[in-house]
């Protein structure tokens, strides 16, 4: 054998293998969570926005609560969503009825916001995580 | 077939998706240093607002009529377009970027008008943004179709057939084909080519010879035979920075600042590539369009001993450059850092007395990298740079960075 071919020579490859033994697991691992792919699953359509007032307090959404909004998914009957309303931003239960749309609050202090023919009104995304700092 | 999707509008409309108040009014976006509107709404050109308009030649205009007046957020136009340009790759064959809002795709589908319809309803629901999709067999006649598209109702519109091409080809004059100009137009014109129609009529040896292959090549696409390549991205040649200052520079301590931070912008540039720097460029100059004051305007080149993309290098570079040539007394108002004689970074050649090891640099960079990607663009700056310079952009109206920074994310009630 010349030096080269013992240089190019292929090894098989057995696993990873700690100091003294064979690891057990590693037959069984699996990917680690990827925290990132779970909470954005459409990087394309998703975007984060602050919530500013605890009218959705009641639904889990403090003031300062940022919530992962995706613009591409059509939302179902209460879903929590960013609406666009006279030109301002709001997140509330969109809910549709027979008489129309309704946006509600999640708070007994905020009152439903009615949304008529006419109206500027566009829902503008789909809440899909709220995520919150304890403390 | 051969699409081209743009954005209608689209400073304007990426400022729309993220401040629905600002659509159905006259908006304005301007270039760096709140300078000339770059962007014009529908309701702004309706106004006879034209492109390229400086901001303080329509002042009176602005109050009166309410124009909405934005400075131009590069950050949000940036990732704005990068999303509707991976979402075009997703739906088509082969695409290559033309701008920072156009693209163009092989449409994959035998139904193009199918396809057309879906992909513009995708963006809009994705992004928010409005977008144009003009199809045909050639890129030249896909842009013709594009602008047609603009007018249509759908948003997209089809050269499938020859009655449309030459539909089409009658009604568009000359100067408004993808790669005639206003000269070139002109002269076609004087020959008595007016419109696109016109053009292909016309012998195709003698377009050769009097006006060049390109104008040939654009003829061949007109009549629908494709013979434009498709770009591949081709490594820089040269990075170039160069600003105009919001205030006067006047010490050339403030002038070593912003030639710092211009130089650093360059590093970066050289990092994404891959490359590395064997000369280095810098400009300094006074206000052209004031000609009352003492004008000057001066540069310098700087070979480095060894081809660099390290940003201490890159500046002290610049520094050197600048103490040849700065002057006092003046009122600078622009200068640029360009840096040539690129090469990949794996191919620096070691110079016989440079004595600093570049796996040390290399780490050094890394680290700088990677700070200033996880707490913001200039967490780590060289010591030359400063935290608030006086001749920053001025950027009077630029709109909050909804996608880089949590403390700017849109807020709902």
């Amino acid at each position: 054998m010349k030096l080269q071919d013992v240089e190019t020579c292929q090894i098989p490859f057995a696993g990873y293998v700690a100091a003294g033994f064979p690891s057990p697991a590693s037959d069984y691992t699996e990917e680690n969570i990827d925290l990132a792919k779970e909470l954005v699953p459409r990087p394309l359509s998703t975007f984060c926005f602050r919530a500013v007032n605890d009218s959705m307090i009641e639904a889990h959404i403090p003031p300062g609560a940022i919530l992962v909004v995706d613009k591409s998914i059509t939302p179902r009957n209460h879903a929590i969503v960013i609406a666009s309303v006279n030109g301002e931003f709001l997140v509330k239960y969109f809910v549709r009825n027979r008489e129309g749309i309704r946006l509600l609050p999640a708070n007994k202090k905020y009152k439903p916001i009615p949304i008529g023919e006419g109206c500027d009104f566009a829902v503008w995304g789909v809440v899909t995580y709220i995520i919150i700092k304890p403390g | 077939m051969i699409a081209l999707v743009d954005c209608n509008n689209f400073y304007v409309s990426c400022e729309r998706a993220f401040d629905p108040g600002l659509r159905g009014k006259p908006v304005i976006v301007l270039s760096n240093n709140d300078g000339c509107a770059i962007a014009r709404s529908e309701e702004a050109k309706a106004l006879g607002i034209a492109m390229g308009t400086p901001a303080f030649m329509i002042s009176r205009l602005i109050k009166d009529a309410g124009v909405v007046v934005r400075s131009s957020n590069y950050a949000l136009y940036g990732e704005m377009s990068e999303r509707v340009m991976r979402l075009i790759q997703q739906a088509s064959g082969q695409t290559e970027v033309y701008s920072i809002d156009e693209m163009f795709a092989v449409c994959p589908s035998p139904d193009a008008a199918a396809w057309a319809a879906t992909l513009l309803k995708d963006i809009g629901s994705h992004t928010g943004l409005p977008v144009s999709i003009g199809l045909a067999q050639t890129k030249t006649l896909a842009k013709m179709a594009n602008r047609a598209a603009k007018r249509s109702r759908t948003g997209y519109a089809l050269l499938d057939t020859e009655a449309r091409r030459h539909g089409l080809l009658a009604a568009t004059p000359v100067g408004e084909v993808w790669g005639i100009g206003g000269k070139l137009a002109a002269r076609l014109q004087a020959h008595g080519f007016y419109t696109a129609e016109d053009l292909t009529a016309a012998p195709a040896a003698w377009i050769r010879r009097q006006f060049g292959i390109t104008l040939l090549r654009t003829q061949l696409e007109l009549q629908n035979h494709p013979c434009l390549p498709w770009a591949v991205k081709a490594p820089r040649k040269q990075v170039c920075v160069a600003r105009s200052f919001g205030k006067p520079v006047t010490t050339q301590a403030q002038m070593a600042q912003a030639l710092a931070r211009f130089a650093t912008a360059c590093a970066a540039k050289l990092w994404e590539d891959g490359t590395a720097a064997g000369t280095v460029h810098i400009f300094i100059q006074t206000n052209a369009h004031s000609p009352a004051e003492p004008q000057y305007f001066q540069s310098r080149t700087v070979h480095l001993p060894v081809a660099s993309q390290h940003s201490p290098d890159l500046v002290k570079a610049a520094q050197q450059a600048l103490g040849a040539i700065f002057r006092k007394g003046y009122q600078y108002k622009k200068a640029g850092v360009v840096l040539m004689d690129l090469v990949p970074a794996g191919q620096v050649q070691l110079n016989l007395f440079h004595r600093q090891p570049e796996d040390e640099k290399s780490r050094l960079m890394e680290i700088v990298d990677a700070l200033n990607n996880r707490f913001g663009r200039d967490t780590l700056k060289t010591a030359t740079e400063a935290a608030d310079p006086v001749w920053a952009l001025r950027q009077r109206h630029r709109s909050p960075q909804y996608l880089s920074n949590l403390d700017q994310i849109p807020k709902a009630s």
